[in-house]
């Protein structure tokens, strides 16, 4: 295990989960591997910060948690995103957006 | 903050929080099977597989732990946590846990009663309207220095006339009554009573109960036979009549009016006992009219919004006034403001009750340490605990909080069972309460609540950081190295234990000895040869009024029957009778000479002399002995007089007084009890009554003289005898056959008056017997823990010595030179506070100095030997050290 890891940008791992759980409700290691996937191996999701951001998430009431079962027929805690989550997702890539824009334009001129 | 939505989850997640652990212990296992899953099918073998995803996710516990931080309130979980894990610690160790919230609740509670014996002893709930705009003005005289002087009727009237800042002016003077009510079967009764100006209720700013209060018409001779009855009479003596009010009782054989009933718990500011009658003084007698006749004690009430300055200014400059107008009565004196409120209860309490303070104040601090002594020991017993929170992540502020919050988890029981202590505490106090404490109003309240609360709250703090002060400087590798060989404690741990011990000896030395002293005042005193033989003596007093017993012989008559009547009864040893007893009521003093006449009251040039009036044959049944000459006769021939020792000394140093001639001075004041001027022949010299007083510190010069030529009014019968109850009755009952409207009072038995006397001694002698039992059993206790953890802590040591042929008595002898450091700091640390007690005991001493020797040499001995068996028995077990055992533990 000698990847380097990429550690995120503080508070965009709540951001990332809004987004993987905005397209499917998934369990939370099916989060960390979509997420991984999808940047390519880039974006590492530490364990150890995702439980207390899913914690974090539910108390907030953006995600809802409820115990399905899954492909492998195998027990699992499934997170969905509620109307308040999809609603905080927005907010969060519009700034997020904003955010790159900046940084962008300032890495190109300066 | 959290919203509401928020709160609620956290509030849910609180109440059911297995629940929500289970859920996220199964998830995080979930997700591990997934990874494991995953490596499998990636071609590891399976072992290595969930070992490899165990890996990856790291500390799955601290991941729980993080992850359910978000849940709860934090503080509030580890708080519930910290107090669910000292409550188990606790239950774990059931003798050490009851010790140490025994100790600390004996302490607290006994300081929360001190406080409140003390704090009443300062401060009294007045029942008065406004009482700090309430003053008493006093007078002084310049030229004798003499304070707190009455004042004369015309001048309270010219202050009233001139005063502007005083909204009321009245005043009182105490007089006795002898009031007698018909309808009550009870005979006559004695009652403290006042004359009153007009206004007094309204200048205390109170209304009667029932009734009203006096009419300016009836401050006349002619006019005022009209009665205030107090609460407690109206109730006890005429039965709650609700009628009563108009209706006539019989005071000093007149009929009075009752014009109405006081207010309950009515008191006047200068602190005598509450009055129970009140009447009108006459203000046209010709005594209202001198301006030497100092008989009222002013009150005043100041006007809203007038500062107390601006009273004390106006007060002083009429003062000067009248002493310019009036040079020859009033040229010495000047008036002064003494405002009520400021009053403590008891003016002397400066002086009596550091003590206590002193006391229980040392007390707590011996319990306080024996509690830092025993979290020590038991906080090396958890270094393994603690090496093992810390390895785990436990931050060093969390275990920090963890040992105040168990420290302040015992102090907060302890608090429980130190408020129902202080109670207890204060009651015995009340119930044993010497007669100088009876105004005392004390109780624990609110703010004693508070008291206790905030002292645990405080003890708690110290016990739970002075144990751990320095054990921050361990990490966790030493810790946890400790722990392989031996659990010890710090060195910070062991210092500190070790002279807390010492400062614990100091106090008991210091304790001892201080009741030490009282024991040895209390032998004193019941050593003492009194003069006469108080044995089964029983006193009860009566005063014959002018209105039936006019002329002065009527006096003497009257006792020669009642004591004549006694006598046949024969139940008796003796019966007699003396105007004043040392022991109950006053003294009347006298100016005396051997030659020329002695100018009144000076006594500068002259001793003034206390008078005693008796009959013939008192000195046989009081057992007094005779020294010279003779004692009275049934008729003496010319005016007679027995000397005690004291003023025979004080008037004729050496030589032989029977036969010489003594002159007695003019009273001070021309009370009705008086006894006439003139020269008397000195029949015989009659031994000291000695009555120790706290503020003579020696024996007062007294006189007797004879009834027959010296006809008082009052007088005490003093009859021997077995059964007191019994004679107080027969004295009664043959009083009330004389005369059915006569008061007995002040019936008393002899012994019980001495104890009474004596009653701040016998009190201060239990209080600090008792504590310093209670401290020497702590602080031996504390002592024998420190030399027993000090035989462990050695143990490896020992076994060394052992083993290389240490003789095992010079191991004992070795953990007893430990011991021995303590007592021997201890003790010389105790001599010095054994001294400043003692001079905070001073004015209780009797015949022993502060100081004494051979007091403090006991006291040394007492604590040294206890000690020494406290050390000795754990120091025996470092002879018992088995080398093998003891090496094995490195």
């Amino acid at each position: 295990m000698n990847k380097s890891k990429n550690d995120l940008l503080p508070g965009t791992l709540e951001m990332l989960i809004l987004r993987v759980l905005s397209l499917q409700a998934t369990h939370g290691y099916g989060i960390a591997q979509r997420i991984q996937q999808v940047s390519d191996d880039v974006l590492r999701v530490e364990e150890g910060s995702l439980y207390p951001a899913l914690q974090r998430l539910l108390l907030k009431g953006w995600v809802k948690a409820e115990w399905k079962t899954s492909e492998s027929n195998r027990r699992a805690r499934f997170y969905s995103l509620t109307a308040a989550g999809k609603k905080q997702l927005g907010v969060e890539a519009e700034s997020f957006q904003r955010m790159i824009e900046a940084i962008a334009k300032v890495m190109q001129t300066a | 903050m959290f919203s509401f939505r928020e709160f609620w989850h956290r509030l849910q997640f609180l109440l059911f929080h297995d629940g929500f652990d289970r859920e996220l212990a199964e998830e995080i296992n979930d997700h591990v099977e997934r990874m494991t899953q995953e490596n499998i099918s990636r071609g590891m073998p399976p072992a290595e597989a969930r070992s490899a995803a165990l890996r990856h996710f790291g500390n799955t516990a601290l991941q729980q732990e993080r992850s359910r931080e978000h849940w709860s309130f934090p503080a509030l979980d580890s708080f519930l946590q910290d107090i669910r894990f000292g409550a188990r610690l606790m239950l774990k160790a059931p003798l050490l846990t009851t010790i140490a919230i025994a100790t600390l609740a004996l302490g607290i509670g006994a300081n929360a009663a001190v406080f409140a014996l003390v704090k009443s002893a300062f401060w009294r709930n007045f029942p008065f309207f406004e009482p700090d705009r309430l003053a008493i003005l006093w007078a002084s005289n310049q030229k004798t220095g003499w304070k707190e002087m009455q004042v004369s009727v015309p001048d309270v009237a010219d202050l009233k006339a001139q005063s502007h800042s005083l909204q009321w002016i009245s005043g009182y003077t105490w007089t006795d009554y002898q009031v007698f009510s018909v309808s009550s079967a009870g005979g006559a009764l004695r009652v403290r009573g006042v004359a009153v100006l007009p206004n007094l209720l309204a200048t205390l700013g109170l209304h009667p109960a029932l009734g009203r209060d006096f009419r300016f018409e009836e401050f006349a001779a002619s006019s005022n036979h009209v009665a205030l009855l107090a609460n407690t009479i109206w109730r006890t003596r005429f039965g709650a009549d609700q009628q009563i009010v108009g209706k006539t009782v019989r005071i000093n054989r007149e009929p009075f009016f009752v014009a109405g009933v006081l207010p309950a718990n009515f008191e006047l500011p200068d602190l005598g006992k509450a009055p129970e009658v009140l009447v009108p003084l006459a203000l046209d007698s010709p005594e209202a009219h001198k301006r030497s006749q100092r008989i009222l004690l002013p009150l005043g009430r100041l006007k809203a919004g007038v500062s107390r300055a601006a009273a004390v200014e106006e007060l002083h400059s009429i003062a000067r006034q009248l002493a310019r107008d009036y040079a020859k009565e009033d040229g010495d004196y000047s008036l002064n403001l003494q405002w009520v409120s400021e009053d403590p209860v008891d003016r002397d309490a400066r002086d009596k009750l550091p003590i206590f303070l002193a006391t229980v104040a040392l007390v707590l601090f011996i319990a306080a340490s024996n509690v830092v002594l025993l979290t020590i020991s038991r906080l090396v017993a958890r270094t393994h605990e603690l090496a093992m929170r810390t390895a785990l992540g436990a931050s060093r502020r969390r275990v920090l909080r963890q040992m105040m919050t168990e420290a302040v988890l015992l102090a907060a029981i302890a608090a429980l069972f130190a408020a129902l202590l202080a109670g207890w505490f204060l009651q015995l106090i009340m119930f044993y309460k010497p007669f100088y404490m009876y105004e005392y109003d004390a109780r624990i309240g609110l703010s004693g609540m508070l008291g206790i609360a905030a002292l645990a709250l405080a003890i708690g703090l110290i016990v739970g950081i002075v144990p751990i002060l320095r054990s921050g400087k361990d990490n966790v590798q030493q810790l946890l190295g400790r722990v392989g060989v031996h659990a010890t404690g710090s060195k910070w741990q062991h210092s500190m234990r070790r002279g807390l011990v010492a400062f614990e000896i100091s106090i008991c030395v210091g304790l001892l000895a201080a009741a030490g002293l009282m024991l040895q005042t209390i032998q004193r005193i019941n050593a003492i040869d009194l003069g006469f033989n108080p044995r089964n003596l029983v006193l009860a007093r009566m005063t014959l009024d002018g209105t039936r017993y006019r002329s002065p012989e009527a006096s003497g008559d009257f006792y020669r029957e009642l004591v004549s009547r006694l006598r046949v009864q024969s139940r008796f040893e003796s019966v007699t009778a003396i105007s004043h007893s040392d022991f109950v009521g006053y003294d009347m003093a006298y100016p005396v000479d051997a030659q020329g006449e002695p100018a009144p009251l000076d006594p500068t040039t002259f001793p003034l002399a206390g008078a005693h009036v008796v009959i013939p044959g008192y000195f046989r049944d009081a057992q007094s002995p005779i020294l010279r000459g003779r004692e009275f006769s049934e008729h003496e021939s010319q005016p007679a007089i027995i000397l005690n020792q004291t003023l025979a000394k004080k008037l004729f140093r050496d030589d032989d007084p029977v036969g010489r001639i003594v002159v007695i001075g003019q009273a001070p004041q021309a009370w009705d009890e008086s006894i006439p001027p003139g020269p008397r022949l000195v029949i015989g010299v009659v031994a000291d009554v000695q009555k120790y007083s706290e503020f003579l510190k020696k024996v007062f010069p007294q006189f007797y003289v004879p009834l027959e030529q010296n006809p008082v009014p009052s007088m005490f019968v003093m009859v021997r005898s077995a059964d007191s109850e019994g004679a107080i009755a027969a004295i009664r009952e043959t009083a009330s056959s004389m005369d059915s409207e006569l008061a007995v009072y002040w019936a008393t038995s002899m012994q019980s008056k001495i104890d009474e006397w004596y009653a701040g001694q016998h009190f201060q002698a239990i209080v600090l017997t008792c504590f310093a039992g209670l401290a020497l059993s702590i602080c031996l206790s504390g002592l024998y823990a420190v030399i027993s953890h000090s035989v462990s802590r050695r143990s490896a040591e020992l076994g060394v010595r052992l083993a290389l042929g240490a003789d095992p008595r010079s191991a004992v002898l070795l953990i007893m030179r430990e011991g021995l450091l303590l007592i021997g700091a201890g003790t010389i640390l105790g001599l010095g506070l054994a001294a400043a007690l003692g001079r905070l005991l001073q004015h209780l001493l009797f015949q022993v100095r502060p100081t004494s020797v051979p007091t403090l040499a006991v006291a040394v001995f007492a604590v040294g030997t206890t000690a020494l068996a406290a050390t000795y028995l754990p120091s025996r077990r470092a002879a018992r050290i088995d080398p093998v055992t003891a090496l094995r533990a490195f």
